[in-house]
This record gives structure tokens, C-alpha cells and sequence, in this order.
């Protein structure tokens, strides 16, 4: 510190530890709640509303039950031969074995990011809609070639 | 404005369809036609292979087997149906967007595919 009183930085001190008034120049009131002076809100910043507990707990039921249909699809393709002619066509069949068992989660995390939080009925079918449509079928009813 | 409309959503955002969203349409477009041509050539398979069965069948006097149409009908309509679906739910909305609402189509095609693939074999299966 330079030589200046004793007492300026027990000052400082005791500014720094208070939140100051209304006339401080520095003084900024919290947006959330600020009013103009007609008595309503001008620019409300409203925080985003979570997502509810029982929403997270059927999010998390969804994604075991997915996470199941790939355990279900990776013994289903196992057992399925590729029978393409071909390298292209080889690759191609390999994709589309991967994307097979990928699914599930594909269309978990899609539905997550393409269906507004704020519709939570939507959300719930379209990830029923995914537990119909991609269920290990070939696994769950015993089909092998 | 409301809550909603504060809150940036990935699904919710609306984009105006460009030369970017018809060249990846282009290039799914392939990827779903190679699946197209692959039910084609299952199809042509099997009714080879029912043909040959059903020439032996008919010499040991045993029911002739049936081609399983409810299952290859739908394998050779599931790739337009799934591009369609995509396309028409994914062009007015961003690159990316439109991008994972194919990919997720894709993954539809794949595993539908796989399923109604084995229920072809299965229902031809000699017992």
C-alpha cells in the first residue's frame, strides 16, 4: 500500500463488505422483478422451468428400456449373416447393422433434442412410439437365419 | 413473450430450405436407396430360393410354400416411407436439425429392415 492514513484501508475495508444503498452510483437493482415505472414489467427474464422430477424418473425408465433394446439388437445381428456381394455393399450392410443396433439410443437422444421440453405429452410418444417400433423383434421372437 | 419463446429449443427453430438442405437430401437419398436395392435384391433371393423349395416340395408331395408378400411389402416401401417422413418433417428447420432427423430415419430403416428381413426367412422356413 502506499504511505497514505492508517484508517483509509479499514475503509475500504467495511465498502467492501456491504452491499451499499440506493445512491450508490455503482448500484445495480436485480432485473428479475424490476418494474418500469408504469408498474408492469418491461423486459422480464424468466428462468427456464425445469423438468419435473416425475419427467426425469420416465426419462430414465425410457432410457433403460433402450438401453435393453441394444443388448437385444447386438444379439439379434450377431445372429444374422451379411450376405452382400461387393466392398461397397459390404460397408453398407455393416452401417446399417451398426445404425440397427444404435437406434435406440439414436432415437432417445433425438426425440430429447428435437422435441421442445415444454411439451412433455409429445415427448412421451414419440419415445412410446420408439419402444414399439424398435424393439429387438428379431431377438424377442426367436428369429435367427 | 413467454417462457418458451425465451428458451432457444433445438426442435423448435425454423430454417428456410437451402441449397446446404438439398444436397444433404441428395446424400441420404443414396444411402436410403442403397436399402431400397438391398430388399429388391433379398426379394429376388428368396423367390429364387422358393422356387428351387417348392420344386422339391412338390416331388416329396409336401405344401408348397408362399411367398411372404406381408413381410416384403413392406421392406420395399419402408425406405421411401422413412425418407419421406424425414424429409417432409426435417426441410424447414436448420442444417443440423435436418441432418439428425435423417440419421434418426436411417436408424428406423435399419432396424425395421433387419426385423421385417427375418420375418421373411422365418415365414419361409422349411418346418
Amino acid at each position: 500500500m502506499s504511505g497514505s492514513s492508517g484508517r483509509a484501508p479499514e475503509e475500504s475495508d467495511d465498502d467492501a463488505l456491504s452491499w451499499g444503498t440506493e445512491r450508490d452510483a455503482t448500484h445495480v437493482d436485480s432485473v428479475v422483478g424490476a418494474s418500469g415505472g408504469d408498474g408492469h414489467d418491461d423486459h422480464p427474464i424468466e428462468a427456464p422451468a425445469p423438468t419435473s422430477s416425475v419427467m426425469l424418473v420416465v426419462y430414465g425408465i425410457f432410457a433403460g428400456v433402450f438401453l435393453l433394446y441394444v443388448v437385444g439388437w447386438i444379439i439379434a445381428v450377431q445372429s444374422i449373416g451379411v450376405g452382400s456381394a461387393g466392398a461397397l455393399a459390404l460397408i453398407l450392410d455393416r452401417l446399417a447393422q451398426f445404425l440397427a443396433f444404435l437406434s435406440p439410443v439414436i432415437w432417445f437422444f433425438g426425440v430429447l433434442l428435437l422435441v421442445p421440453h415444454t411439451k412433455p405429452r409429445a415427448r412421451i410418444l414419440w419415445l412410446v412410439l420408439g419402444v414399439v417400433v424398435l424393439a429387438p423383434w428379431p431377438f424377442v421372437l426367436g428369429f435367427g437365419s | 413473450m413467454s417462457t418458451a419463446e425465451n428458451v432457444p429449443e433445438l426442435g423448435a427453430e425454423r430454417a428456410t430450405f437451402g441449397w446446404v438442405h438439398a444436397v444433404i437430401a441428395v446424400l441420404f437419398g443414396l444411402l436410403f436407396a442403397f436399402y431400397f436395392y438391398e430388399a429388391l435384391a433379398q426379394t429376388l433371393q428368396l423367390s429364387g430360393y422358393l422356387q428351387t423349395q417348392n420344386a422339391l416340395l412338390k416331388k416329396a408331395g409336401g405344401t408348397e410354400l408362399v411367398f411372404p408378400w406381408q413381410a416384403i411389402a413392406p421392406l420395399l416401401a419402408l425406405p421411401f416411407v422413412t425418407y419421406g417422413l424425414a424429409f417432409v418433417i426435417g426441410r424447414r428447420r436448420p442444417v443440423l436439425v435436418f441432418v439428425g432427423i435423417f440419421v434418426m430415419a436411417l436408424a428406423v430403416l435399419s432396424a425395421g429392415a433387419l426385423t421385417l428381413e427375418s420375418i421373411a426367412f422365418q415365414l419361409t422356413r422349411i418346418s
